[in-house]
């Protein structure tokens, strides 16, 4: 009896133990398209602004094969009505720019301003090395409305010039005393982003709070202070679906009175409020954004998004 | 009506007259405590007649001879219980009430007293027990464990019971998830009983008497889940005289004290527990986060007569997680149960339980800031149960489990926010009433002293109404859950066995695939189908001598209509237009795998060695999706773990040298655990989304991190003083310090020379070398 069943566990184990234990390769073609950019309201995609398109690169590669270099390749940003007619249109010139990432990709040398509550289209054909076929890559969004800062004495939309000039705000009374309110048009659902990044040099950052099973006050590395990938906690991005409420004078307001613990350092900052379209909402939500953000491709397996927002800049200093 | 048809049908099926012969029937009790001896082999010697006494202690042998008989009762920790019957008229029925005694051993003066054990094989069990494991108080409290003794850790040594990584108590068995499992705490539903981060035991160890746990294929009477039942019954207390235990170490304290009552001529027991941390008073000095939790146990017992007991339980806990970062976050789950039952024999063949029952488990998620700002995410899951479970015996060849179970469940999930201009139908806000009545039959029949068959048959109805979703259609589920074992006995000592059952699963927690102490509960709508898995089982085991016991089975199961929660709700939730199906991702998965379990009982050396090899895959919509053909493909889910051997022992050193040390009885646990590196995905390609450089992943399980290993062990050294006892001891988790990794993150970086980007891969490791101490005081 002991040799039978000695003899069934030995069976059991090795037909059981030849299965593959891990799945295979995912992305196996050479490469797949990528769009990723957004177009602001109020102005034009130019050389700082520019909208990537390329594609992805292997592991082994360098960032400069994130490109097509072919002279055959097309890139046009159009500007539609609401019959569907292309009303504008601009050709987009490529810009390299490896050490700025707002600096590398398509920009709009005709300017064309980018106007809000409109349908813009971006059309990419892309000829493959020896110019017999042609993969076209298009995306459209409609650009959100515009959104406007309420005054508020501890914010300014201009980037002061020096460090004296920054207005102040103190953290323990900046949600009771300074919220911060957004004017929208309308009463319509809007998405909004948040983005709180600190330009305090990483020798000068402070944390506010202590955390737990840590007594540091300054984080200890580059990377503690601004992650390569995320560029957390020096940059903290958050997005949610806000419904504008109406206020008094009859105008539509968001208004945020739990923002300050989205500082996680003492000093100063520029605080990027935007109202975002959809592609971009979705790309930022979604399980594996990068294959919701809009983008479509004749030979499939395009990734980005192409999106649009409204923003404003604010710049404050936090202080105990 | 179809319902009630199906319920009548059942009913008269399993009441039609079977012959009666002289019985032998009566309660099996500790002669310490007083307390109910589950799992004991009762047997009339020279004969194949004999029994196996049920969770409250009780059996029945029918087609006893007439004459003189010697009735013999063994359980393994106690000494064998021997008394003469005499049986006059073949329909007489004869009540014995049997006392064990605990084997011990006297060394200097000191009682050393032999664990209590259990078979692997109980050869005097009517059913068919497949997937099946036991452990007593005892088993779980000589376990070396993180912080103090845990039901569930001490099943995660088990083979075929993974845990997801050292911060969880979760029990993933044979490839199902947590909320797969049925946990039953006095035979009421408990939802997600997890303590924080798994540092402390989910239940409080002094307060369990034992536990079961069925890894698959599980009877007629348990349904509702599809992957196990874990089944914890609670001390009953003592019935002989007052006992208590005190237990503190450096982050928490608990005690347990239990005693007899009696009013007039009536008379019973009482058993109270009660345990809380205490990490909040000392958060400042070593900067750790502000939490707490507490919990306790009571039941309270009626012996009314020997056909009547009535019992009363109750379990509470609560955990607090409180964060400030500027604004307020506070975290809190907890769950509730009473239950009352009522045990009636109603003649000595026919042996009943009727429970009236009542759960509930809440979580809350909030954030408040000072400017009076407030986002509250609730979820409360309110469970009433009645149930009636019968044993009907009318002879040795049969025995027919029967029940019926209703159970009216509420669960309200909702996000409410003040001061915040968040759209309020953007978050699933829903109460959902349910309804499950289930009847179930079961006969074991024994067709003759090799082979035994054991059919059964559970029929559940389902209907549930959501308050709030205007498109959710209610639901009316009618499902019949076969389940089918044979057994065939290799002499002696051995059996052979093979199993079939159908399982459905009515309510589930949303979860992306690890499962949280603040998951979601929901039912299912008109537009979810129940889950459902066939489990097919195949073992072997066989008590080797009387020191070690065998077993082995290889197991497949299925899984459909899977659910896991789309995160995208979280954005797209419309309550004005959704349903349930707009919360879920489903999907489909299977498992199979094999599980080895040697365990040894030997002159104060006891424990097991463990192999298990588990495959499993699941297959979920918009996850893991190809870029292809843009169709989900199977994975393997984070808890599959292929290999896992656990090797397991308890040395009473006093016990094997028949030594004290120090005037104390000493202890030494070991347990080593190695397990297959968990599925894990990697960079395949890389791209910009405009603002760094992002990573395109493989499918989530490319590769498998590093093996995982832990090596903890415990010195015990216990001093009787008296009627007191003083037992000091010292834990180490993770004695040899091994890194084992819960995650891997990469980080990708620019080389601004030549423009090429390198990638770091960093990993989240698991519990370091850990020492504990602490004292356990009993009185």
């Amino acid at each position: 009896m002991k040799s039978l069943a000695t003899t069934l566990s030995f069976v059991l184990i090795l037909i059981l133990a030849g299965c593959d234990l891990v799945s295979p390769e995912r992305h196996k073609k050479d490469f797949y398209y990528i769009i990723a950019g957004d177009l602001e309201v109020n102005t034009s995609l130019s050389k700082d602004r520019c909208i990537f398109i390329g594609k992805t690169i292997n592991l082994n590669e360098s960032l400069n094969e994130m490109f097509f270099y072919n002279e055959e390749m097309s890139v046009k940003l159009q500007k539609i009505d609401n019959n569907e007619n292309v009303v504008d249109e601009s050709t987009l010139q490529l810009n390299i720019n490896f050490t700025n990432f707002d600096s590398l990709g398509y920009y709009d040398p005709s300017a064309m301003i980018i106007e809000p509550k409109t349908k813009y289209r971006l059309v990419v054909i892309v000829p493959d090395s020896n110019n017999n076929t042609l993969d076209t890559l298009w995306a459209e969004t409609i650009t959100p409305s515009i959104i406007e800062f309420s005054e508020n004495p501890a914010f300014t939309n201009t980037e002061p010039l020096n460090n004296e000039d920054f207005p102040i705000l103190v953290y323990d009374t900046a949600n009771i005393d300074h919220p911060l309110i957004i004017r929208t048009e309308n009463a319509n659902t809007i998405n909004l982003k948040y983005k709180y990044y600190c330009m305090e040099e990483l020798a000068d950052a402070y944390y506010i709070h202590e955390y737990p099973l840590s007594d540091d006050d300054q984080p200890a590395e580059e990377e503690d202070y601004e992650d390569p990938v995320y560029g957390s906690p020096r940059k903290i991005e958050w997005f949610m679906e806000y419904k504008p409420e109406i206020g008094n004078d009859g105008s539509y307001y968001v208004t945020d009175r739990a923002y300050k613990s989205s500082f996680v350092f003492w000093g100063r900052y520029c605080i990027t409020l935007s109202s975002i379209d959809t592609n971009y909402y979705k790309y930022l939500y979604s399980y594996e954004g990068y294959k919701k953000g809009g983008i479509r491709s004749s030979a499939n397996n395009a990734y980005g998004y192409f999106g649009s927002s409204s923003s404003i800049k604010l710049y404050t200093k936090v202080v105990e | 009506m179809m319902f009630y048809k199906y319920l009548t049908i059942l009913i008269l099926l399993f009441f039609f007259v079977f012959s009666e012969a002289a019985n032998i029937s009566g309660y099996v009790s500790s002669k310490e405590s007083g307390e109910p001896l589950a799992y004991t082999t009762i047997y009339v010697k020279g004969t194949n007649l004999g029994a196996y006494s049920n969770k409250k202690g009780y059996f029945v042998i029918n087609s006893i001879p007439e004459g003189e008989c010697e009735l013999i009762a063994q359980l393994i920790g106690y000494h064998t219980f021997q008394q003469k019957v005499t049986i006059s008229d073949p329909r007489q029925s004869e009540f014995v009430k049997i006392e064990l005694k605990r084997a011990s051993i006297e060394l200097q003066g000191i009682t050393v007293e032999d664990s209590k054990y259990y078979d692997v094989i109980d050869f005097n069990a009517k059913e068919i027990r497949v997937g099946n494991i036991r452990q007593s108080t005892e088993n779980i409290l000589d376990l070396p464990q993180v912080a103090d003794a845990d039901v569930f850790r001490s099943l995660q040594n088990l083979p075929g019971i993974s845990s997801i990584a050292d911060f969880s108590s979760g029990l993933y068995v044979r490839g199902g998830t947590q909320d797969q499992n049925l946990i039953l705490l006095d035979d009421v539903d408990v939802y997600n009983p997890t303590h924080f981060a798994g540092l402390f035991s989910t239940f409080n160890a002094d307060a369990i008497e034992n536990v079961e746990l069925l890894k698959g294929g599980f009877p007629a009477k348990f349904g509702g889940r599809l992957s196990s039942v874990l089944d914890i019954t609670n001390r009953e207390g003592n019935r002989k005289k007052f006992h208590g235990i005190a237990r503190t170490s450096i982050i928490s304290s608990n005690m347990t004290h239990e005693g007899p009552w009696k009013i007039g001529n009536q008379s019973g027991s009482y058993m109270g527990s009660f345990r809380r941390t205490y990490l909040e008073l000392v958060k400042d000095f070593f900067n750790l986060p502000d939490y707490y939790f507490y919990d306790g146990h009571m039941k309270i017992n009626w012996d009314i007569s020997t056909k009547d007991r009535v019992t009363n339980s109750f379990y509470f806990g609560k955990d607090r997680l409180f964060l400030e970062f500027g604004d307020e976050m506070e975290i809190c789950w907890g769950n509730e149960t009473f239950s009352s039952q009522w045990v009636h024999v109603f003649n000595p063949t026919l042996f009943s339980q009727f429970i009236v029952a009542g759960s509930h488990y809440g979580s809350l998620f909030e954030i408040t800031s000072d400017a009076d700002v407030e986002m509250k995410r609730k979820n409360d899951v309110y469970d009433v149960s009645m149930k009636g479970m019968l044993n009907y015996k009318p002879n040795e060849s049969h025995k027919v489990d029967f029940g019926f179970e209703t159970k009216y469940n509420q669960i309200k999930s909702s996000f409410t926010s003040k001061n915040v201009n968040l759209d309020s139908n953007s978050f699933p806000d829903l109460t959902t009433h349910s309804i499950t009545q289930a009847v179930y039959a079961q006969d074991t029949w024994d067709i003759n002293p090799f082979w035994t068959l054991q059919p059964g048959l559970r029929v559940s109805l389902f209907h549930s109404t959501t308050d709030d979703l205007k498109n959710a259609p209610d639901a009316d589920y009618l499902r019949f859950s076969p389940r089918l074992s044979l057994r065939y006995k290799v002499g002696l000592v051995s059996s052979i066995y093979a199993n079939y059952g159908r399982y459905y699963q009515f309510l589930t927690s949303v979860n992306l695939g690890v499962s949280s102490p603040i998951d979601l509960w929901f039912p299912l709508d008109g537009n979810v189908d129940p889950g459902i898995s066939n489990h097919y089982i195949l073992g072997f085991n066989s008590q080797l001598n009387n020191y070690l016991a065998f077993e082995v089975e290889g197991y497949y199961k299925d899984y459909n209509n899977l659910v896991e929660y789309r995160i995208e709700t979280d954005y797209e939730w419309d309550n004005e237009t959704g349903s349930l199906k707009d919360i879920y991702n489903m999907g489909k998965g299977f498992s199979y795998g094999g599980d080895v379990l040697l365990r040894n009982n030997y002159n104060g050396i006891e424990g097991f060695l463990g192999y298990s090899f588990g495959i499993t895959k699941r297959k979920i919509e918009n996850v893991n999706v190809n870029p292809e053909t843009d169709q989900s493909e199977y994975y393997f889910p984070k808890f599959d773990r292929t290999h896992q051997i656990n090797l397991v022992q308890t040395v009473n050193i006093s016990r094997v040298f028949s030594k004290l040390y120090l005037g104390s009885e000493m202890k030494l646990g070991t347990s080593f655990a190695y397990y297959t590196g968990q599925p894990t995905g990697k960079p395949e390609k890389y791209y910009t989304d405009g603002n760094s450089i992002q990573i395109l992943y493989s499918y989530s399980d490319r590769e498998r991190l590093p093996a995982y290993s832990r090596l903890d062990v415990s010195l015990r050294m216990k001093w009787q003083i008296g009627r007191f006892g003083l037992e000091p001891y010292i834990e180490i988790i993770n004695v040899l310090n091994n890194k084992n990794v819960w995650s891997a993150q990469y980080i990708p970086r620019i080389n601004s020379e030549d423009n090429h980007i390198e990638l770091e891969e960093k990993h989240t490791g698991m519990f370091p070398f850990l020492p504990f101490i602490g004292i356990n005081v009993e009185f």
